[in-house]
């Protein structure tokens, strides 16, 4: 039961509504055994992926290759693939087991075996004395764990996973995020997930897409997207981002100089163009101090707000009017904290000062 | 091999998906009701067409002729007539017993249901039993000394109406309960706090509120009882006839199928309009209308 | 008089308004049960005496039971292929979701919309060039053209009760349609279509104007021949025969009111 993960490769795939292009042509491959996640805001395409990988939406255009199979065309009864809906979709009027043992009785598997595979399933999401009850009187995490151990049992060439932790409370999430990955480890499978969490999917995964407007807009390690993100929505969408748009670029000793609409210069260690891109800068870039500091970029701001959260302060700046930024450090005892309305001076090295496209 | 491929596209041509199969599944009931349902009705409306005497002479006889010009006019108005009676019946007991609940809910639903699985020949026999001359309520009449001489009901517009309305009125009660148990009663009581009335209350909130239940009450009671066979033909008299007991009578005795059909065509016509219009409202009133 | 005793006053006419109400649509059903036990041959309420003459009657004559059996003949087969058509219409409709769905469900409804009687007459000339005019099939077929929408509607509540997302799991786990639909979607949806198909056999056993045009004297079901005979003479063998027909209404009334009182109970666990 490991290391049997399927590569998968989309060739410019596709599927249209009428006129709505759910789907541009997308064109991605996902390595054996690989922690694949999707992540966007809704309507992006991401679950069309996924029913399209399934099989019940059938593509507009394009190939899915599985381990070197075209499976475009093929009903999902046949694709030997596993998934675990949103709600999870356990069958209500059949036992814990009965429902793990599902796909193997419509694989016609002999009945010795199948309740030998169900009882080692069950041993491995340690609810082996659920198995004669209902889904109805299992608690959210419990069912979540049945679905996964229904998705698997049969071995499959992949697993799907349609937002699996959204209907959990928060702590909960947490908690199933990690077993969700030991889940993976163990049995070696190639996950394709999608949510819309991306804290839950930096958690989880090898690489992540974002997706946006039916096209995939950047491909990466969670590390990779939020520190070089090649656009602004993909800034934007992964954690927090201080934007400036930018007026003018011009050429400078260690990279280029940018002059932004508010009319700061601020000094970026990437040569660019100005044409189509902005200026992204991580809250956690930037420190704050009561006296002008010697640095590459320094602004001068008053406090708007500042909050404190477990783990963090958060300050809101004010720049120039219509012009705020966040910043955000890691709250240690001690710390001293600036009052709203002090003046302070915000600064970050250039290497922090990243250029992406302005979408 | 990309997806102009010729041999791709074939592939796509044939790909499988759930709405075709669905519509493989749907196929056979639609082939069902085209042979047996949809061409019916066609041969109707040919039929009324038909005749040695011309395309449209069955219509002009139906309109030229003053006695087939009054069936419709006391179809109309009974219709009319059973229609409000029902509502203005329906309303206050519906919006009691829309407030009910548990064990007295349960039962006020059962009565109301009753009749609902009761033949209507039976309901309907069950009126002549009692509209007789020496029937129950005579009887009862006289005793009481209401009356001295026995009261007929039968074969004339009040057995039509009482017995009408006795059949329509759990289509009439059923959507305006369920209308009625969808109105929040803070509604009522915030009207009381901001100091409206109970008159006020009701007409500014309650009323406009309960017109989803209204309007399908209506819309059913109304397209039921334009078609109504069995109640006014055992009912009814021989001076007031309604336009399904006259189809049914130019087919079984004058055997004059052209102009039957005539008749039935327009019945038709004008139940799929009102079924139309009433789906189009109520779909815009945000109720989803009698096809979601 | 104020507000609040005008109010209380309006509350005691609304709740004595509504058991009226309530009692005129029950009463008259029942004053046929008493006449039936009744030992003269005229109505009259109460009866003068209690027997029952009528209903020994009733089964010595060879034309009522024929009609009561006539009734099931019709009624069961009605019941089942309203029930095979009218779930296929609804899964097609609600899970099809293609182009069309909408017109295609005012269609199937609309045989429950229309006056029967339209139906009737354009169905007798079609059923009389087949020579099945007055033969068991025929009138099954005109009763399950109209049984369809009963069964469309309580099972398309059915399917729209839960998420498309439990075939596609079942599908996606390597079920077929065929096990899919015996396996999952069937048992989400038993008691919608077990409802339907109470409806649709009630309904077949009430029905008059179809039966009047496609049964002959030997198909005869018991509405119509209740029909002929209240056309002649009132007399207690109808209000035995109609108490007959009462007892299996509310026979199935009350299996379909547990039915659905299970139902309540299982959605809110």
């Amino acid at each position: 039961m490991s290391g049997q993960g399927a590569k998968i490769e989309y060739v410019d795939i596709s599927k249209r509504y009428g006129a709505v292009e759910a789907l541009r042509p997308t064109s991605l491959t996902i390595e054996a055994g690989e922690f694949f996640s999707i992540i966007g805001p809704s309507g992006s395409g991401k679950t069309t992926l996924l029913g399209v990988t399934a099989g019940y939406v059938p593509p507009t255009s394009g190939q899915i290759i599985i381990d070197g199979r075209n499976v475009v065309g093929e009903p999902p009864f046949q694709r030997n693939i596993g998934m675990v809906f949103q709600n999870y979709a356990l069958f209500p009027h059949m036992t814990v087991a009965e429902n793990i043992g599902f796909p193997l009785r419509m694989r016609k598997t002999p009945r010795a075996e199948i309740a030998e595979r169900v009882k080692k399933m069950l041993a491995l999401v340690q609810l082996e004395e659920m198995a004669s009850r209902k889904p109805g009187q299992l608690s959210g995490g419990q069912q979540q764990r049945i679905a996964l151990a229904r998705a698997a049992v049969y071995d499959p060439l992949m697993l799907l996973m349609d937002e699996p932790l959204s209907a959990l409370d928060k702590n909960l999430r947490e908690a199933m995020q990690d077993e969700v990955k030991q889940f993976q480890t163990v049995l070696g499978s190639t996950v394709l997930y999608v949510t819309h969490d991306q804290a839950e999917a930096a958690a989880m995964s090898d690489r992540i897409a974002i997706m946006n407007h039916g096209r995939i807009v950047q491909i990466g390690s969670p590390r990779d997207l939020y520190e070089h993100p090649v656009a602004r929505f993909v800034a934007s969408f992964l954690g927090e981002a201080n934007i400036f748009d930018i007026e003018s670029v011009t050429p400078h000793a260690s990279g280029s100089m940018i002059a932004t609409h508010h009319g700061f210069s601020l000094v970026c260690a990437a040569s660019g163009s100005h044409d189509g891109q902005c200026v992204c800068v991580r809250p956690e870039a930037v420190a704050l101090s009561a006296s002008r500091p010697e640095h590459d970029n320094v602004l001068e701001g008053k406090v708007v707000d500042a909050t404190y959260t477990a783990g963090s302060l958060r300050y809101r700046v004010e720049l120039a009017p219509d012009c705020i930024i966040t910043q955000r450090t890691p709250s240690v005892r001690g710390i001293e904290m600036f009052d709203t309305g002090a003046t302070v001076f915000a600064s970050w090295r250039a290497e922090d000062t990243l250029l992406v496209d302005d979408d | 091999m990309t997806s102009r491929d010729p041999a791709m596209r074939q592939a796509t041509g044939r790909i499988w998906s759930p709405a075709r199969g669905y519509f493989v599944i749907l196929s056979l009931p639609v082939i069902f009701l085209a042979v047996f349902f949809i061409w019916p009705l066609a041969g109707v409306i040919l039929r009324s067409f038909g005749g040695d005497e011309g395309i449209f002479f069955q219509y002009l006889t139906v309109f030229e002729r003053d006695s087939y010009l009054k069936v419709l006019g006391y179809t109309l108005q009974v219709a009319t007539t059973v229609t409000v009676l029902c509502l203005l019946i329906a309303y206050p007991v519906a919006a009691l017993v829309a407030r009910l609940q548990g064990s007295w809910l349960q039962l006020a639903f059962a009565l109301i249901l009753v009749p609902f699985w009761t033949s209507t020949v039976i309901r309907t026999y069950a009126w002549m039993v009692l509209f007789q001359r020496k029937g129950v309520i005579n009887d009862a009449l006289l005793n009481f000394g209401v009356i001295d001489a026995p009261l007929r009901f039968m074969h004339n517009n009040i057995g039509v109406h009482i017995g009408m309305v006795h059949i329509m009125l759990p289509f009439m009660l059923l959507p305006l309960i369920s209308a009625f148990r969808n109105i929040d009663p803070s509604y009522m009581r915030a009207a009381g706090v901001l100091g409206a009335n109970p008159i006020r209350a009701f007409w500014h909130v309650y009323l406009p509120l309960s017109m989803p239940g209204v309007s399908a009450g209506v819309a059913l009671v109304f397209i039921t009882s334009l078609g109504f066979f069995i109640t006014p033909a055992l009912l009814g008299g021989a001076k007031n006839m309604m336009l399904a007991v006259l189809i049914e009578q130019q087919v079984t005795i004058t055997v004059n199928w052209e102009l039957a059909s005539a008749l039935a065509s327009i019945l038709l016509i004008v139940t799929a309009c009102l079924y139309v219009v009433y789906d189009r409202v109520s779909r815009r009133a945000g109720g989803g209308g009698v096809l979601d | 008089m104020t507000w609040n005793s005008s109010g209380r006053l309006a509350r005691i006419f609304i709740v004595a308004f509504t058991v009226a109400v309530l009692i005129y649509l029950i009463m008259p059903t029942f004053v046929i049960v008493p006449m039936s036990f009744s030992s003269k041959s005229y109505l009259s309420f109460p009866p003068p005496g209690w027997s029952l003459q009528w209903y020994q009657t009733m089964t010595e004559r060879h034309d009522y039971p024929q009609a009561f059996w006539n009734s099931i003949k019709i009624g069961v087969p009605v019941a089942l292929l309203s029930t095979t058509l009218g779930t296929l219409a609804a899964l097609g409709v609600v899970r099809g979701r293609f182009f069309g769905a909408r017109p295609m469900s005012a269609i199937v409804i609309a045989p429950l919309m229309l006056p029967q009687i339209i139906l009737a007459i354009g169905l007798y000339p079609i059923m009389a060039k087949f020579g099945l005019a007055g033969s068991y099939p025929g009138v099954v077929i005109g009763h399950t053209v109209i049984c369809i929408p009963l069964v469309f509607i309580t099972v398309a509540a059915s399917l729209k009760n839960y998420h498309p997302a439990y075939e596609y799991a079942a599908m996606t786990l390597g079920a077929g349609w065929w096990s899919t639909f015996w396996h999952v979607t069937f048992p989400m949806i038993r008691v919608g279509v077990i409802v339907g198909g109470i409806l649709a056999f009630t309904f077949s056993f009430d029905e008059l104007i179809i039966a009047l045009f496609l049964t002959s004297p030997e198909t005869r079901t018991l509405p119509r021949l209740l029909w002929e005979d209240l056309r002649q003479y009132v007399t207690p063998i109808i209000a035995a025969a109609t108490t007959l027909v009462l007892c299996i209404s509310f026979i199935l009334f009350g299996a379909v009111a547990l039915l659905q009182r299970r139902l309540s109970k299982a959605s809110k666990s």
